[in-house]
């Protein structure tokens, strides 16, 4: 029980150090943590699909799903923060229900050019159509504002507005940590692992693929609906193939093993990525020099050297191409 | 002549391959059905086409009343065919009783949202009948031991164990004896009465005819993706085309 | 019907650069079952080298050309001997490392050349060919012919040389391949410098046409990835028939209609080729 009591400490530390945070900070810094926070809900649902043993290229125009209808309905129709909330993880939730039936017969390289292929024709028509503001997108998003018995709370200041963001992502993570112990979560780690025993054993793999598919999308879509408000903008750019690789890379050089892992590497590489902003052009190279050492040095992600000090898994994974049945014994 | 897994005029063709060619055969409810026959011979095509990981190209396969022909893998796990693999499959970033359990993550009560919401009690129900499993199949020392650190011949048997678990009610078991020690062999002997003796059937291919001819009660013979005999040990021992197809070249 | 000759001589145009980058990307994953992401990256190279020995050296552009293929080529080799050797049983890591290479390789030209500046390369042909009332650029013409006599010597290089066979020998089965005393080191060296160099040639080639930027790779490796797909991954037949038949049918979409429809309209032939082909149109998968 020990690691796991070390986990719940760290996970306590952080919180508590980002309650703290606007405190101590300026605006730049807590509007920075609000951006922290809905990157690590990117991640930590991102992990998801990789806990089944795929890579996606679709999850961040998920994510513009959710933010690009909390927009239309908060602007066109007025809808209450907490309605557009639950309607942009719906909506990225239905989408990605859509597209997983074409996607999910698809594996590996096949999988990703594919779910490339299906998030970029949605970008696009975003930038194409003049309902979703074509290339300048939709802007003037009005922050959420809350009266409730003679208490207003406006949440266009950005202290506020980061509560209600931390708030938000962290019972989405308590969500998502508890699914991870139910028995789906079990499930999903059978898939990667070994699909083919999995479903020797009477796992239908692909039905619950796109399960963790649209699950993950329902939080992206979350993610979304917070981003929009956070910068009261939605444009299509911002959910571009530079922010797959960069959703993909942080996943894979943070480590998506644990769960402590994304949470912990999303906010260390945002710091990372924030003080390396003098350098804005180079920071792309960086990373990469990054990639590239971490899959010839620590192929497991970086979070591999925070196991022993944290929990979980001790014994190195195998992420090996999984070794079919024999087909014929001739 | 009515089994519980029944196979009619099943054929399965690779290119120009016949590797089951109209196979039919009768698997009797509660017995330890053998197949053999030589390298290429088409058994673990048969196996497959059994488990779904094939589909045949026609003939049907029907298991306990239910033509499962159309039906994945997977659904015909639920339905409790479950196989082992010749190479040793396993969940090897987990130890050897998460393997158990997780062995029967497929087929555990499937009501609505019984995936996100377990009782501690049924939790509890779960880990104790994989011990159980573990202790019958004379790995219960082993439990906490990551399945990668396991012996070869303990790791075979911890696959057998991951398929008790879906609990079938036909265990397909795909050359367990290969690469294991005389005692180990003798334990899994052992095993595989007690997993009848519980009201499985079992279907066995094997190479090692030891082991064949003390297990079953039938065998089939295969030869060319073609049923050459079936009948007891000592009909099929004695059948003059398989020593000559096999046993005689063995 | 001016409008009419340029969209087909762009499309001949198109087709011939997409087919030598596609070609190359279809090659390396056929030998080697690496999706080399920084492809396109290379065939930037290619641009800034030609730009950069053509203007700043102030040597021809043919010997630009050449320097662009040798450099792409290094480039190649270097990867092969330092990235993909090291990763020959990790299929996704060597993906991931080519995404480490596209954004090392775009900030590099980023530092070399700055962002905004405007880099021209002058064509040694200058002018057009004039038939009747119509205008051919003689350089597009000459990028063609480039583009067709480096694909002829290529089928050359794979059907009747020693290499050849040894690559095809590697893309039906690297084992046997192996067993039959080909070095698998060698022949995926030559195959990544092969591979390279044709992107940078494509670079070259293309450089006094287009605009050169540190992002000029990306739509061209996307292009490369839907030809390759459609073509059947690892065919080098398909990759070119795919190149002509996905160019001209952009070139012409995005003349008469739009440039984003032609875009949004390649990701759903792509999307509808692995759904319904995923062996693409050369059939089998294993194959170059």
């Amino acid at each position: 029980m020990r690691p796991r009591s070390i986990s719940t400490g760290v996970a306590i530390v952080l919180i508590a150090a980002a309650v703290l945070l606007p405190l101590v900070a300026g605006d730049y810094f807590t509007a920075f943590g609000t951006e922290i926070a809905i990157t690590v809900l990117m991640l930590s649902s991102y992990r998801i699909i990789v806990l089944t043993g795929e890579w996606s290229f679709a999850h961040v125009v998920l994510q513009g799903v959710g933010a690009y209808t909390a927009a239309i309905l908060v602007k066109d129709l007025g809808w209450p923060f907490p309605a557009t909330l639950a309607a942009g993880a719906a909506m990225s939730a239905l989408v990605a229900a859509i597209l997983s039936y074409p996607l999910l017969r698809m594996k590996g390289f096949y999988f990703l050019m594919g779910s490339f292929a299906a998030a970029e024709a949605i970008r696009l028509l975003w930038r194409k159509i003049p309902f979703f503001g074509g290339t300048r997108g939709l802007s003037n998003i009005p922050a959420p504002y809350l009266e409730l018995g003679g208490v207003s709370i406006d949440f266009g200041h950005t202290t506020n507005y980061f509560y209600l963001t931390l708030t938000v992502v962290i019972c989405c993570l308590l969500l998502m940590w508890w699914m991870e112990q139910a028995r789906i979560g079990g499930i999903w780690r059978a898939i990667q692992q070994q699909d083919v025993l999995a479903q020797s054993i009477g796992i239908e793999s692909r039905t619950y693929r796109r399960l963790a598919f649209v699950i993950a999308a329902a939080f992206a879509g979350i993610a979304g609906v917070l981003l929009a408000y956070a910068f009261g903008s939605v444009t299509a750019n911002r959910f571009s193939l530079n922010f797959a690789l960069y959703l993909m890379i942080w996943s894979i050089v943070g480590g998506t093993r644990t769960f402590y892992g994304v949470v912990l590497g999303g906010v260390v590489l945002m710091v990372f990525d924030e003080s390396l902003r003098f350098a804005e052009e180079l920071r792309p190279g960086v990373y990469g020099l990054i990639l590239i050492a971490v899959m010839l040095f620590f192929p497991q992600g970086l979070e591999r050297l925070l196991a022993p000090i944290v929990g979980g898994p001790t014994k190195a994974p195998r992420r090996d191409v999984v070794p079919s049945t024999r087909s014929e014994n001739a | 002549m009515t089994g519980i897994l029944q196979l009619l005029a099943v054929r399965k063709a690779f290119g120009g391959l016949l590797a089951a060619d109209e196979v039919s055969l009768s698997v009797v409810a509660g017995t330890i059905h053998g197949l053999i026959g030589p390298n290429g011979a088409g058994k673990t095509t048969l196996f497959s086409l059994i488990t779904g990981f094939y589909r045949a190209d026609s003939g049907t396969v029907v298991f306990d009343g239910t033509n499962v022909t159309p039906m994945s893998t997977s659904a015909r796990a639920r339905l409790g065919l479950v196989r082992t693999f010749q190479s040793n499959l396993l969940f090897s970033e987990q130890s050897a009783i998460e393997n158990v359990v997780s062995g029967g993550l497929g087929t555990r009560s499937r009501q609505a949202f019984d995936w996100l919401f377990e009782r501690p009690s049924q939790r509890a129900a779960v880990m104790e009948r994989a011990r159980e499993i573990l202790q019958s199949c004379g790995l219960g020392d082993k439990a906490e031991v990551p399945a990668g650190s396991l012996s070869h011949g303990q790791q075979r048997i911890l696959g057998i164990a991951v398929a008790l678990a879906a609990g079938p009610r036909l265990l397909l078991l795909d050359e367990p004896f290969t690469g294991m020690t005389a005692r180990e062999k003798d334990a899994l002997v052992e095993i595989v009465q007690s997993i009848r003796a519980r009201g499985a059937s079992i279907v066995l291919v094997e190479h090692d005819m030891r082991a064949v001819m003390r297990l079953c009660d039938r065998i089939t013979v295969l030869n060319f993706g073609k049923v050459l005999a079936e009948g007891t040990p000592d009909q099929v021992r004695r059948h003059p085309d398989v020593m000559a197809a096999y046993l005689g070249t063995a | 019907m001016q409008i009419l000759i340029d969209t087909l001589l762009n499309s001949a145009m198109a087709s011939a650069a997409t087919a030598l980058v596609a070609i190359g990307l279809a090659l390396v994953f056929g030998v080697m079952r690496v999706e080399n992401f920084a492809h396109g990256e290379l065939y930037m190279v290619g641009a800034y080298v030609t730009w950069y020995v053509s203007t700043d050296l102030q040597l021809t552009y043919f010997s630009a050309l050449v320097c662009a293929v040798l450099f792409t080529a290094l480039i190649g080799a270097v990867m092969e001997v330092a990235l993909f050797r090291r990763l020959r049983s990790n299929p996704v890591g060597c993906l991931i490392v080519t995404i480490g290479v596209l954004l090392v390789l775009q900030t590099a030209a980023v530092w070399f050349a700055g962002i905004n500046r405007t880099l021209l390369v002058e064509s040694p042909f200058p002018g057009a060919l004039r038939v009747s009332s119509f205008a051919l650029p003689w350089h597009r013409l000459f990028v063609i012919v480039a583009a067709i006599v480096l694909m002829l010597a290529l089928t050359w290089l794979l059907r009747r040389t020693m290499f050849g066979w040894a690559v095809r020998a590697m893309a039906q089965d690297r084992e046997a391949a192996s067993l039959q005393g080909i070095s698998i080191g060698k022949i995926s060296i030559a195959a990544m410098m092969l591979s390279a160099g044709l992107a940078g040639a494509a670079g070259g080639l293309m450089a006094p046409i287009v605009r050169i930027s540190p992002f000029m790779g990306q739509p061209v490796i996307i292009t490369a990835f839907i030809v390759i797909i459609m073509g059947g991954l690892g065919s080098v037949e398909g990759a070119i028939i795919a190149s002509i038949l996905y160019s001209t049918f952009f070139t012409f979409v995005s003349t008469y209609i739009d440039s984003t429809v032609a875009a949004i309209a390649g990701l759903c032939i792509m999307l509808a080729v692995l759904i319904f082909m995923p062996s693409g149109l050369m059939g089998r998968t294993e194959k170059v």
